[in-house]
C-alpha cells in the first residue's frame, strides 16, 4: 500500500492507493511551523475514515511518500542553518559577486545583488587549485583546510558548503575537505559541489551547494522527526521524498541533496498531469498551478517531463537537474494598481496568505484578483471552499471604488480588466516558457490545478490558441495524487566538454573519456538504488546528454537509446534526434551539423519502477446525463466581455461521466470554481477529468 | 496621474498593459532566442545585446538592453531606414546596419537588425536587435583602434541594408560583409542568430495584430509613449527650475594623454528639459568619440534610472526633452572622427556629465533626491589575443575591468562590483567559463580595498582580478583603460571612488609558486604595485605564462561628507576589509585601536579635521578665473526663485535667495553667484592622497580635485573634479541669471 501526502503552506493532501488499485484523498489544515504534525492528523484522519487506528493502518502501508515545501520555505524564509562556505583561496568573493546578476532595476537606489545565504565573514578560502582538465595546479593545503574548518566549528557552525574551482572535473580536494570536516566535527552537515551540483560554473554550483548545506539540516531534523513518529506509530516500510527531479528517493539521499527538494510540492503536480496524460492519451501538456500568490508552470511533451539544470528561487542559482517548473508572481491575491503611466497594473505586488484578498476579510483593504473574480460573478460569496469561508462583497467593491475612480471606469469594468490583465500575463508566462523551449503552445493542453486557476485557464489557453483544458478530478488533492504514479529515481550529471563528429561519432578522445564518464556516474546511481533492492526487471538506467552544434550555446537533452554504456550507434541516433528537434524548432535551414556536436553535460538516471495502479474508467457511453443547474447568476462570461451575462451556475457533484455543458457557464466544486467561458463546451470524462474544448 | 491621456477615447488602461507586458516578454524571448542559436561569449556570458519594440516612427516602445544607450539605438536604425528605403520597403524586408554615423547603432560593432511588421500595405511597427558581434574587421583584433585614426581605418561600416529583401534572403549582403571579418564563421552565426530572433518578433507582432486588430494597437502605441510623456512632464513641473551643470572626463586619446571633457548642462524650466551639451571639448583624433544616437542614448539612460524608473523606458520620455549636441565635438563627432570605442566613451561618459549636473535638479524634490546617483563603473578592458590552449585562434578580454562599485546613494552604500547604472541586463561570466574557452589560469578575484569613494555614504568596491597566461606561449595585449587617472565626479561632499588599472607583474609567477609553496597567500597588492603599468591605451604588449595580468574595475563614488559617516560602519567596512584602517583614518577620521574603534581619538580627529576645514582659503582666493564660467566672485543681489531650495545634503537656498550650509546655516552669497567662490577650497591635483583612493597623479598635472567645505562649521558640502586652471563649476544657476548671462 502507498500513502501519498503532499504538505502545502495551508493544507495537507492525503492520498491512500489500495490494494485494489483505487485512490482515496483527504484533506488536513497544515501545522507550521511543526509541519509534521499534519502529517500525523492526516493518518488519524485515514484510520478514521477506514474505520481502523493509525497503527494497524500505517503498519500495512508499505512506501510512505512525501512531498514537502520545507527546504523551499527555509530558503524563501532565510531561516536555515548557518554555512560557513570553503572556497578556493583568491576566489572568496565570488559568491558575494554573484556574477552581477542585478535586479533589473532602473532605479539606482534599489540596485541589488542577489542577497546571500552565507555572509562573506564566514566565507573560508582553503589554498587548492585544480585548472579547467583536473590537474592538479596546487595541492590542498590540508593544514590550512583544518584552521578553516576550525575557524567555521569555533564560530559554531555546524553546516559546511564547499565548492572548489574544478571540482567536478577533480574532486579530490572536495572528497579530502569533506572527510577532514567529518574528522573535526563528525555530527556537521557537509555539502560538497562535485555532489550537489557537478557543474561547469563555479558561482552557479557554489550556490547549490550553500543552499544545500543552509537547507539540508532543517530537512534531516523534519525527515528524522517524521520518521521517528511513524515509526512510535507502527510504520515500517519505507519513507521515500518526492524530488525535484520526478523522482522520488530514499531519506539519506534527499538529505545530503538538499538542494533537490526545492520544487518537491509543483513536481509532484507536473507528475500527476503526466500521469493524467498517460491515461487519456495526451502526451503534450502544460501544466498551470494557479494558487494565492503565485503560478507554476511546466512542459510534458510527448510524455517527457521537461527538465532543466538551472533555475533561480528568490534570485538564489540552483543548478540541479530538476523538472522545469517556471514560477510566475501572479495568483488569487495579486495586488491591482494604476502605474504612474495611467495604465493598470497586476502584481507583483500580492496580499499573500495576510491579509489575503479584501473579500476574505480579514483587513485585506487593496483590490486583489480574487477581489475582482468576486465583482465578476464568478465566485458565489456564498458557496466559497463549499460555503465553508462567506466572502465579503461589500470589501470587494471598497477596494475597487478607488482604483475605478481613478481609471474612470466602473467598478465591473475594472475588475474585468484585472481578470484580462492577470490571464494575460498568464498567457506570457506560458509563451515565454515554451519558447525557450523551443516549442509551440498551440500542441499543448492546459491541465489545470491549483485553488485560483479554474476561473482563469479556459481564457488563457484561449489567448495562446490551445483548444484544450483538462480539469482533473483529483484537482484538489493533486500533487498527492502524483506521488502515487511516481517512480524512485536518481539522477546524476557531470559538465563535461566533448565532441562528436558530423553524424554524431565521438572523436576517439571523447569516446573514452565519455564511456568512463557514464561508467562513473552509472555506478553513482546503481549505488542509490541498491537501498531500494528493486528488482532488475524493474530498474531502467537511461543515459543522455546535453548536447549543441558545435559552438552555440542552444543545447538539448536528448537520450542515448541502447544498452549498456553508450556506444556510438547511440550518438548516431542522438545526433539525428538532435537534428530533428533542432529543424522542429528552427526551421531545417538553422542546422549546422557539418560542423559536429558538443556534448556539454553528461546524464544517467536511475529509475525503479512501481507499478501503476490500474485506474477505474467508467464506461462514458450512456452515463452522459445532462445535469440541472443549480441556479445562474451575471457573471463574466469571457476574457474579452465587457458587461456581466446571466448564466448557469452548476455543480460537479451533479456530473457523471459524459455530462457536457455549453459555455458560458460556472461549474463549481467545493474547493475551486471553473469558468467554462463562451465558445467553450465542458465534458465530464471516463476518469472524472473535467475537459474543457476552447473554440476560437 | 496622466487625466488628458485617460480622458482620449483611445487610451484603454487595460489593452494597454496588455500589449506593453507582451511586447517586453516578445522582447525577452526574442533575447534568448539570440541567445540560443549563437555560441558568442559576448551572447551567452555577458548578454551584451539589446533586443526592442518599436512603433512605425521608429520611436522605441519597449526593450531590454545590455544597456540603455544600446536599446534606444536601435531606433536610430529604423529611422534611418525609413528615411533612406521610403516607399521601397516592403513586407518580409529585414535591414542590416552598423554605421554610428549613418542609421547604426552605438559603435560599429553594434550589429542591428530592424524588421517592419505590416498591416496591409502600412508599416504599423518595428522590432529590433542590437548585439555586439565579437569582430567587424578593422586593423586591431576586437576592432577598436588604438593610436590616432580615422573611422575608415576603424571596422568595416554599413549603412542600412535589405539583409531580407521581401522575405528573400540576401547571401550577397552576409558575404560581403563576412568577407571582412576575422572570424567569418563565428560571426556567421552571430548574424543567423541576430536575424532569427528579428523574425520571431516579427511573428509575435503579427500575432498580436491579429488578436487585438491594427488600429488598437496603433492607437495603445501611441497612447503609451503620450502617458509617459504626460507622466514624465508632470514629474518635471515638480522639480524646481534652473540651469544644473556637470561634467565628465575622459583621458588619452590612444597616443597622446591629454584630458577630453564632455560637459553637459541639464535646464529645466516648467515641464522642459534641455540637454545641453555645448562646451564638449572638440571630437578626439582616438577612440573617445560617439555620434549623435549615442549623445541622445546618454540622455534617455540618464532619464531611465535617476529621472523616471518606474515609467516604461519609452520614447515618450523624450518627449520633453531637448538634446543639443554640438556636432564635431566628443558627443556629435563628425567623420572621419573614430568612434569605434563609443560605447565606453563618449555614448557612456555622456551619462556621467548629466548625472553630475542632475545630481543639483533631483535634490529639490525629496523623492527624487534618494535617486541621486554619481557614475558606476566604466569599462576598463585589453583584447587578450594568442590562439586559445585548442590552437584556435582567439581574442576576448577579463570583464573584471567592467565590473566597478556603484555609486553610493542617499540612503546607502554602493553595491560592489556593479557596472554601469544603465547596464540594466549584463552580467559576468564565471571564471570557469574563461578558463575553459581561454588560455588563462585565474589566480585572485575579489573586492579591493579602499576603491569605493569615501562619503557618509560610502561607494561600492571595484572588483579586481590577477591571472596568467595559461597552456598558451603568450598574449599579445592591447590596452583600453577607462577612468585610469581620471576619477568620477562624487556626490553632495563625497569622493570619487578609485581609478581603473591593468599592470603586468612581471617574472610574477616564480614568486606565485613560491608563496603556494609555502602557503601564503599572494601577495597580489604587492605584484601590483611593483607591475608593470602600461598607458591608459596602447598596444604590442606581451603577457607569458611566467607573467602576471592584474586587472581592476573603477571605484563607485562616495555621497556626502566621509567625516559624517558613522564610525560603525568605517569599522564594519575595515573588519569586511573593505576599507583599510589607514584609510577608515585618512578618509573618515575614524581611528582603529587594534580591533576596534578609539572613539576618543576619532572624535579629537574628527574636530581637527573640521577645524582644518575651517581654515581654508575662500574660493575667490584659491580658485583660478578661468574662461570665466564660474562666474565672477563679485557678491550681488539674489533674484527671485519660488522659495527654498535643497542643493545637496549640506547647500540650499534659502527663502530669500541666499546660498547657506545645511548643518550650520552659515550664509555664503546669493543665488545669482557661484556659491564656489565664498566656500573654504581645496585644490589639489588629482592623486590617490587627494581623493583617498588609489588613483595615479598625472604627470600632466592637468586635472584636479577640488573640495568645497563651510567656512562655518567644516562641513565638506561639495567636490568637483575639474581641469587645471579651469574655473569652478557653476553647478546651478536660476533661469533668470542663465538669461542674464552674455552668449
Amino acid at each position: 500500500m502507498r500513502l501519498g501526502i503532499d504538505i502545502g503552506g495551508t493544507f495537507t493532501d492525503i492520498v491512500l492507493q489500495e490494494s485494489g488499485g483505487g485512490l482515496r484523498r483527504w484533506k488536513t489544515p497544515s501545522t507550521p511551523p511543526d509541519f509534521e504534525q499534519g502529517v500525523f492528523d492526516g493518518i488519524e484522519l485515514v484510520a478514521d475514515a477506514l474505520g481502523t487506528d493509525s497503527r494497524s493502518l500505517l503498519g500495512r502501508v508499505d512506501e510512505f511518500l512525501h512531498a514537502t515545501t520545507v527546504t523551499t520555505n527555509v530558503v524563501l524564509t532565510r531561516a536555515g542553518e548557518r554555512v560557513a562556505l570553503l572556497t578556493t583561496r583568491g576566489f572568496g568573493d565570488l559568491y558575494q559577486l554573484a556574477r552581477m546578476y542585478r535586479n533589473q532595476q532602473r532605479d539606482p537606489s534599489l540596485v541589488t545583488h542577489p542577497v546571500p545565504l552565507v555572509p562573506r565573514e564566514d566565507v573560508e578560502e582553503v589554498l587548492e587549485r585544480v585548472d579547467y582538465k583536473g590537474r592538479v595546479v596546487v595541492p590542498i593545503d590540508e593544514e590550512g583546510l583544518r584552521r578553516a574548518v576550525g575557524n567555521a566549528l569555533e564560530k559554531g557552525i555546524k553546516s559546511f558548503a564547499v565548492c572548489f574551482l574544478w571540482s567536478f572535473r577533480n574532486p579530490e580536494h572536495e572528497q579530502l575537505a569533506k572527510r577532514v570536516i567529518l574528522e573535526e566535527a563528525p555530527d556537521a552537515y557537509v555539502a560538497t559541489s562535485f555532489e550537489a551540483a557537478p557543474l561547469i560554473g563555479e558561482y552557479e554550483r557554489m550556490s547549490t551547494t550553500v543552499i544545500t548545506a543552509f537547507a539540508g539540516p532543517e530537512l534531516r531534523a523534519y525527515t528524522g522527526k517524521l520518521l521517528s513518529g511513524l515509526r512510535e506509530r507502527g510504520f515500517e516500510g519505507q519513507l521515500l521524498l518526492m524530488k525535484s527531479d520526478g523522482g522520488l528517493g530514499s531519506i539519506e539521499n534527499t538529505v545530503t541533496s538538499a538542494g533537490q527538494t526545492i520544487y518537491s510540492g509543483p513536481v509532484a503536480g507536473v507528475l500527476a498531469s503526466r500521469a493524467l496524460g498517460e491515461e487519456s492519451g495526451e502526451g503534450n501538456l502544460i501544466t498551470f498551478d494557479m494558487g494565492g500568490t503565485s503560478t507554476d508552470v511546466a512542459l510534458i511533451e510527448d510524455g517527457d517531463v521537461r527538465s532543466t539544470s538551472l533555475q533561480f528561487l528568490d534570485r538564489q542559482a540552483l543548478a540541479t537537474t530538476m523538472v522545469d517548473v517556471t514560477t510566475v508572481g501572479a495568483g488569487g491575491g495579486s495586488l491591482a494598481t494604476v502605474g504612474p503611466d495611467g495604465a493598470m497594473r497586476v502584481g507583483p505586488e500580492s496580499a499573500g496568505a495576510r491579509p489575503g484578498p479584501a473579500c476574505y476579510g480579514r483587513g485585506g483593504t487593496e483590490p486583489t484578483v480574487t477581489d475582482a473574480n468576486l465583482l465578476l460573478g464568478l465566485l458565489d460569496p456564498e458557496y466559497f471552499l463549499g460555503g465553508d469561508m462567506a466572502l465579503d462583497r461589500e470589501a470587494a467593491e471598497r477596494a475597487f471604488a478607488p482604483l475605478a475612480e481613478r481609471l474612470g471606469m466602473t467598478e465591473v469594468a475594472a475588475a474585468a480588466g484585472v481578470f484580462r490583465i492577470v490571464n494575460a500575463l498568464m498567457a506570457d508566462a506560458v509563451r515565454l516558457r515554451t519558447v525557450f523551449a523551443g516549442l509551440d503552445p498551440r500542441a499543448f493542453a492546459l491541465v489545470s490545478f491549483g485553488g485560483a486557476g479554474g476561473l482563469h485557464c479556459a481564457s488563457v489557453a484561449r489567448e495562446l490558441g490551445m483548444s484544450r483544458v483538462i480539469v482533473p478530478a483529483l484537482a484538489s488533492v493533486f500533487s498527492a495524487s502524483g506521488l502515487i504514479s511516481t517512480d524512485l529515481a536518481y539522477s546524476v550529471a557531470r559538465s563535461t566538454k566533448d565532441l562528436l563528429g558530423p553524424g554524431g561519432v565521438p572523436v576517439p578522445d571523447s569516446a573514452t573519456s565519455m564511456s568512463d564518464l557514464f561508467e562513473q556516474l552509472e555506478g553513482q546511481v546503481r549505488g542509490s538504488l541498491d537501498v531500494h533492492s528493486i528488482p532488475d526487471e524493474r530498474t531502467e538506467i537511461r543515459h543522455s546528454v546535453e548536447m549543441a552544434y558545435a559552438g552555440q550555446s542552444l543545447h538539448f537533452e536528448v537520450d542515448l537509446v541502447g544498452d549498456g554504456t553508450p556506444g556510438e550507434e547511440s550518438f548516431a541516433r542522438a545526433a539525428a534526434e538532435f537534428d530533428s528537434r533542432y529543424a522542429a524548432t528552427y526551421g531545417t535551414g538553422a542546422a549546422a551539423p557539418e560542423n559536429g556536436y558538443d556534448v556539454k553535460t553528461c546524464r544517467v538516471m536511475g529509475v525503479g519502477k512501481v507499478p501503476r495502479p490500474p485506474v477505474a474508467q467508467a464506461d462514458g457511453e450512456g452515463l452522459g446525463s445532462t445535469p440541472l443547474p443549480v441556479g445562474s447568476r451575471r457573471a463574466l462570461a469571457d476574457t474579452d466581455s465587457v458587461e456581466l451575462t446571466e448564466m448557469p451556475v452548476y455543480r460537479a457533484t451533479d456530473f457523471n461521466p459524459g455530462s457536457r455543458v455549453t459555455g458560458p457557464a460556472i461549474v463549481e466544486y467545493t474547493d475551486s470554481t471553473i469558468l467554462v467561458p463562451c465558445r467553450c463546451d465542458a465534458s465530464l470524462d471516463g476518469f472524472a477529468n473535467l475537459q474543457i474544448e476552447v473554440n476560437r | 496621474m496622466t487625466q488628458q491621456a485617460q480622458g482620449t477615447a483611445e487610451f484603454d488602461p487595460v489593452l494597454s498593459e496588455i500589449v506593453y507586458n507582451y511586447e517586453l516578454t516578445m522582447n525577452r524571448e526574442m533575447g534568448r532566442a539570440l541567445v540560443n542559436l549563437s555560441g558568442s561569449f559576448l551572447f551567452v556570458s555577458a548578454s551584451d545585446f539589446a533586443c526592442g519594440c518599436l512603433d512605425a516612427e521608429g520611436n522605441i516602445l519597449t526593450t531590454i538592453s545590455w544597456s540603455l544607450q544600446m536599446g534606444y539605438a536601435i531606433s536610430n536604425t529604423v529611422r534611418h531606414s525609413l528615411e533612406r528605403f521610403k516607399d521601397d520597403l516592403r513586407p518580409g524586408d529585414v535591414i542590416f546596419a552598423n554605421d554610428p554615423y549613418e542609421g547604426g547603432g552605438l559603435h560599429s560593432h553594434d550589429v542591428v537588425i530592424v524588421a517592419p511588421v505590416f498591416d496591409g500595405d502600412e508599416i504599423l511597427m518595428w522590432v529590433g536587435v542590437s548585439a555586439h558581434v565579437t569582430d567587424v574587421g578593422g586593423a586591431v583584433p576586437g576592432g577598436y583602434s588604438v593610436e590616432h585614426s580615422d573611422v575608415f581605418g576603424e571596422n568595416v561600416r554599413f549603412t542600412p541594408v535589405k539583409f531580407y529583401d521581401g522575405g528573400k534572403f540576401r547571401q550577397d549582403v552576409l558575404d560581403a560583409f563576412l568577407t571582412n571579418v576575422r572570424l567569418p564563421e563565428a560571426t556567421g552565426i552571430d548574424l543567423k542568430a541576430i536575424t532569427g530572433a528579428v523574425w520571431m518578433g516579427k511573428e509575435r507582432c503579427s500575432a498580436m495584430i491579429e488578436q487585438h486588430g491594427a488600429d488598437r494597437i496603433r492607437a495603445i502605441h501611441s497612447a503609451q509613449i503620450e502617458n509617459a510623456a504626460t507622466a514624465f512632464r508632470e514629474r518635471l513641473s515638480q522639480l524646481p527650475d534652473g540651469v544644473y551643470r556637470g561634467a565628465a572626463h575622459m583621458e588619452h586619446d590612444g597616443e597622446d594623454d591629454l584630458i577630453y571633457t564632455i560637459r553637459a548642462a541639464v535646464i529645466k524650466r516648467g515641464d522642459q528639459l534641455t540637454v545641453d551639451y555645448t562646451g564638449t571639448d572638440p571630437q578626439a583624433p582616438g577612440v573617445l568619440n560617439g555620434t549623435e544616437v549615442g549623445a541622445i542614448g546618454d540622455a534617455m539612460a540618464a532619464l531611465g534610472t535617476v529621472y523616471a524608473p518606474d515609467l516604461p523606458f519609452n520614447e515618450g520620455l523624450l518627449d520633453p526633452v531637448t538634446v543639443v549636441a554640438p556636432e564635431g565635438t566628443l558627443v556629435n563627432a563628425t567623420k572621419p572622427a573614430p568612434i569605434s570605442g563609443a560605447t565606453v566613451y563618449a555614448s557612456w561618459f555622456g551619462t556621467d556629465a548629466i548625472l553630475e549636473a542632475s545630481n543639483y535638479l533631483l535634490a529639490g524634490h525629496p523623492e527624487a533626491a534618494r535617486r541621486r546617483s554619481g557614475p558606476w563603473g566604466s569599462w576598463t578592458f585589453a583584447w587578450l589575443q594568442g590562439p586559445n590552449q585548442y590552437g584556435q585562434p582567439w581574442f576576448w578580454n577579463v570583464f573584471t575591468g567592467g565590473s566597478g562599485g556603484a555609486s553610493a546613494v542617499q540612503d546607502r552604500d554602493g553595491e560592489n562590483a556593479m557596472m554601469g547604472i544603465q547596464t540594466i541586463d549584463a552580467f559576468i561570466p564565471n571564471v570557469e567559463e574563461y578558463e575553459s574557452q581561454s588560455p588563462v589560469l585565474f589566480l585572485d578575484t575579489r573586492f579591493a580595498a579602499d576603491t569605493g569613494g569615501a562619503g557618509r555614504h560610502r561607494g561600492g568596491l571595484a572588483l579586481e582580478s590577477f591571472c596568467t597566461p595559461y597552456d598558451t606561449e603568450a598574449w599579445d595585449v592591447v590596452v583600453f583603460h577607462n577612468r585610469m587617472s581620471a576619477p568620477s565626479s562624487a556626490i553632495a561632499g563625497g569622493q570619487p571612488g578609485a581609478g581603473a588599472t591593468i599592470r603586468f607583474a612581471r617574472g610574477a609567477m616564480e614568486s606565485v609558486r613560491e608563496h603556494w609553496d609555502r602557503g601564503e597567500e599572494l601577495p597580489v597588492e604587492e605584484y601590483a604595485e611593483t607591475a608593470e603599468r602600461p598607458p591608459a591605451r596602447g598596444r604590442g604588449f606581451r603577457v607569458t605564462p611566467e607573467d602576471g595580468y592584474y586587472i581592476r574595475a573603477t571605484g563607485g563614488p562616495g555621497f556626502g561628507d566621509p567625516l559624517i559617516r558613522d564610525p560603525e560602519a568605517v569599522l564594519e567596512d575595515v573588519r569586511r576589509g573593505f576599507v583599510t584602517a589607514e584609510a577608515a583614518e585618512r578618509n573618515f577620521g575614524v581611528v582603529m585601536a587594534g580591533d576596534d574603534i578609539d572613539p576618543v581619538a576619532t572624535a579629537r580627529l574628527r574636530e581637527e579635521r573640521l577645524a582644518e576645514r575651517r581654515a581654508l582659503p575662500l574660493g575667490e582666493r584659491a580658485l583660478p578665473v578661468g574662461d570665466g564660467s564660474g562666474g565672477s566672485a563679485e557678491p550681488g543681489p539674489p533674484v527671485p526663485q519660488d522659495g527654498p531650495q535643497v542643493l545637496g545634503e549640506g547647500l540650499e537656498i534659502d527663502e530669500r535667495g541666499y546660498y547657506r550650509c545645511r548643518s550650520c546655516e552659515h550664509e555664503f552669497a546669493s543665488n545669482s553667484v557661484n556659491w564656489k567662490w565664498w566656500a573654504a577650497t581645496e585644490e589639489l591635483p588629482v592623486s590617490g592622497d587627494s581623493i583617498g583612493a588609489p588613483i595615479p597623479e598625472r604627470p600632466e598635472g592637468d586635472l584636479v580635485f577640488r573640495r568645497y567645505c563651510c567656512p562655518g562649521c567644516g562641513s565638506q558640502i561639495d567636490t568637483e573634479v575639474a581641469n587645471a586652471g579651469e574655473a569652478p563649476r557653476w553647478n546651478f544657476m536660476p533661469l533668470a541669471v542663465h538669461e542674464e548671462l552674455p552668449r
